[in-house]
């Protein structure tokens, strides 16, 4: 399984990229959605892309906005520090498929990523 | 208002006071008016008895005089010898003491012999006849009373005294019908006495007065029974002979001042005395007033009704009584009116006075003066309006004050929230990231299989720590999000039940009785179920923290009604320790806890009073040191107005 992380906090990035090979997932990084949309448009299948919403220049929202149209077969897990249920909604009406709120325990985030696949597909 | 008040109150006063005038002024003098009236016609009753008897003495004087000549030896000698000079002498002698108008003797056979009028000696014949005398020979004893003489029979016994008896019919008032005309016979009293001598009758001597135009009888009447009195100019009393129904002798007067001779009785007085023979008593109009009378008729010799005897007393001496009285009471009416116009005036002004200074009372407190000025109390019945007045004035203020202050904390609570709320969200996104790492990190090296005991030891500390600052965090957010409720119809009931439900097990572990005591026909409730149900579950935690093993919490529900408004009361009462009173005041404020470092945050109460408070509600507190705490949710049914901000969900959430 490949994952697209994108957050621009390096210490975020590192956790999840840690949680996420240590339990054989292949991830790619980016720190900001211009580097996300760059790694994206290589070519790279990604099962599921794990974005962060505050982030300088492009937000979240902006970002799965303007990948969710060439990339539909992936799943969006936004994650932030502040979550609201606003937030959500426009999450979910923006592509999203799954909210974490920060901070999170390893086995928190590998069970978030599980629930968004099995939403992402049905 | 205050006007008609006022008249009102005049209005009643003088219609009590009109009402008592005038019936006393009708029935009084009514009353007074007839005691007086019956009083003078019994006087006139027993006026009339007088004159019946002053006008019988006069007939008995006649009669004892002629009986006196009648049994003088020289009456019998000269009447046996036939000496008429003697009897004439003797004859002048007895009219002369008698006051006779005519006298004379007549034979045993019924001529007349001598007598004292103009024709006494014309050839010793004497004409015309002496109906008395006959009568008295007849019956051979003395006899007097009222005779009726014919015109012959006077003109026989004096030409004078047929002038004087010729009457001139006035045509009155009375009796408007009766012609004019002239009555000739005239009316006397006389008495006749028959003379014997040895049982052999020698004559009669008789003789009698005329009653026609002689005012002796009735002026003697005046005299005696009404002293004279003179009323407004008139005689008070009068009293009249009636020849007939024909005036002959009287002191009623005129217009003119003439005595009123000639005129007629009433058709009414007539018929009950002349005819019927009755005495008759009442008001009658007496040629030009109204008097009080009394009549009763004159019988003759004959046992004939030829008059009838009169005494009157003008009415008007009683019925200026009346006038008079009716004035004493009419001057009386008028003082109760304008007194009782005063008295209303007066009563009014005490009454309007305190009243109108509620008015302008009740219009400062409406215009939020809330300590208007309402000295002095009355001392009336007002005084207790004023009273409860004040009270009232009092208690508003009170409540002015309360909702101030409560407002005021209210304020003061929202502000607090409001700044904790945007330092947390701040903080949060600041704080999560990090925390994200060391959290992270912590757990992936817990992972590996080569830490030592005391490493492991050290770094689950680390993990449980950071969990620490993640729940202090959450209860930050908790705390400052202004949470939109998402109200439905709640059954306060059902919703207790569930909570316990919930906590049944802790309560179970640490060995506290959880109780619920419900009301049945609770109104449901427009409440956020989980929002409200974490404060309950909440509160109940605290319970249980607070009470010791073997106590209780008792969780009521209850109909009530928060500041005038349809509601529900929510009771959470432990038995537990207590809270100190100088914690009370900070009980509901963010991170305030007593619980030992790393068991409570401090937010749960103040999340809580947040919730209830954004339903519309109230939580207050009340504790005992030792004897346990209440918590009181009070509820309206309608929440009030629900605000709609934005919520932090805990942990993960997915759609």
């Amino acid at each position: 399984m490949r994952i697209l992380i994108v957050d621009d906090d390096a210490m975020v990035i590192e956790s999840c990229r840690r949680i996420l090979e240590a339990d054989g997932v292949s991830v790619r990084v980016a720190e900001n959605a211009m580097e996300a949309r760059k790694i994206l448009d290589e070519g790279t299948t990604f099962e599921l892309m794990l974005t962060d919403i505050k982030m300088p220049s492009q937000d979240g929202f902006q970002l799965i906005s303007n990948i969710k149209q060439t990339w539909p077969d992936m799943a969006v897990l936004m994650m932030t520090g502040y979550l609201t249920p606003e937030t959500i909604d426009r999450g979910k009406s923006g592509g999203a498929h799954g909210f974490i709120a920060k901070p999170f325990t390893p086995d928190e985030l590998i069970t978030a990523i599980h629930k968004t696949l099995k939403h992402k597909a049905q | 208002m205050l006007y008609s008040t006022r008249s009102k109150l005049i209005v009643s006063f003088l219609s009590v006071s009109l009402l008592v005038g005038c019936v006393s002024l009708i029935v009084g003098g009514q009353m007074l008016y007839n005691s007086v009236l019956s009083e003078a016609h019994h006087r006139v009753r027993q006026d009339l008895n007088v004159a019946r008897v002053i006008y019988d003495d006069r007939v008995n004087t006649i009669k004892l005089s002629l009986e006196m000549t009648g049994i003088s030896a020289e009456t019998r000698s000269a009447l046996t010898a036939g000496n008429t000079s003697v009897l004439t002498a003797l004859l002048k002698q007895v009219a002369e003491r008698a006051n006779l108008d005519f006298a004379g003797f007549v034979s045993p056979d019924g001529r007349i012999m001598c007598r004292i009028g103009e024709f006494a000696s014309q050839n010793h014949r004497f004409p015309g006849r002496s109906p008395v005398a006959e009568l008295a020979l007849a019956r051979g004893s003395s006899l007097a009373g009222t005779v009726v003489l014919s015109r012959e029979i006077l003109q026989a016994e004096s030409p004078a005294l047929a002038r004087m008896a010729r009457t001139q019919i006035q045509s009155n008032f009375q009796s408007p019908s009766a012609p004019p005309s002239e009555e000739n016979a005239g009316l006397a009293i006389a008495a006749a006495v028959p003379i014997a001598a040895d049982n052999i009758p020698l004559g009669a001597i008789y003789g009698g007065m005329l009653l026609n135009r002689d005012p002796s009888i009735v002026d003697k009447i005046g005299d005696t029974v009404f002293k004279n009195e003179i009323y407004n100019g008139r005689n008070l009393g009068t009293a009249t002979i009636f020849f007939r129904d024909l005036r002959i002798a009287t002191n009623v007067l005129l217009e003119n001042g003439q005595r009123a001779i000639g005129t007629h009785a009433s058709n009414e007085v007539t018929q009950q005395v002349l005819i019927n023979g009755k005495k008759w008593s009442d008001r009658a109009f007496v040629v030009k007033d109204w008097y009080i009378t009394a009549y009763e008729p004159i019988t003759d010799i004959f046992n004939q009704r030829v008059g009838m005897l009169y005494v009157g007393v003008l009415e008007a001496k009683y019925s200026d009584v009346r006038s008079k009285a009716l004035w004493v009471f009419a001057s009386i009416i008028l003082t109760g009116v304008a007194l009782s116009i005063a008295l209303g005036w007066v009563l009014a002004s005490r009454i309007v006075l305190p009243v109108n200074q509620l008015i302008h009372a009740s219009s400062e407190i409406s215009q939020g003066n809330l300590s208007p000025e309402i000295d002095p109390i009355s001392k009336s019945d007002i005084g207790l309006l004023q009273k409860k007045f004040k009270t009232m004035a009092t208690a508003l203020q009170e409540r002015e004050q309360r909702r101030h202050e409560e407002h005021e904390t209210r304020l003061i609570q929202s502000e607090k929230q409001a700044s904790v709320g945007k330092l947390a969200a701040g903080v949060a996104h600041e704080i999560n990231n990090p925390l994200t790492a060391v959290l992270t990190f912590t757990h992936l090296i817990l992972r590996r299989n080569d830490l030592s005991d005391e490493v492991r030891k050290d770094l689950e500390t680390i993990a449980l720590q950071t969990e620490r600052v993640r729940k202090i965090v959450k209860g930050l957010l908790d705390f400052s999000r202004q949470t939109r409720l998402d109200p439905e119809p709640v059954n306060v009931n059902w919703l207790l039940e569930d909570c316990v439900q919930l906590m049944d097990n802790q309560a179970l572990i640490r060995g506290v009785i959880l109780n619920i005591d419900r009301e049945d026909k609770l109104p449901v409730l427009p409440l956020d179920r989980n929002q409200f149900q974490s404060v309950i579950v909440n509160m109940i935690l605290n319970a249980l923290d607070a009470t010791e093993p073997g106590g209780t919490i008792d969780l009521s529900a209850r109909r009530a009604s928060p500041e005038g408004r349809d509601g529900v009361k929510i009771v959470i009462r432990d038995t537990g320790s207590g809270i100190q009173p100088e914690h009370l005041d900070k009980l509901f404020d963010p991170f305030f806890t007593t619980k030992e470092v790393g068991k409570g945050t401090g937010l749960g109460l103040a999340v809580s009073a947040g919730v209830v408070e954004r339903h519309g509600g109230t939580i207050s507190v009340r504790s005992e040191i030792g004897l346990g705490s209440t918590f009181t949710i009070r509820l309206p049914v309608v929440a009030g107005e629900v605000l709609k901000n934005d919520r932090v969900p805990s942990g993960e959430s997915n759609v």
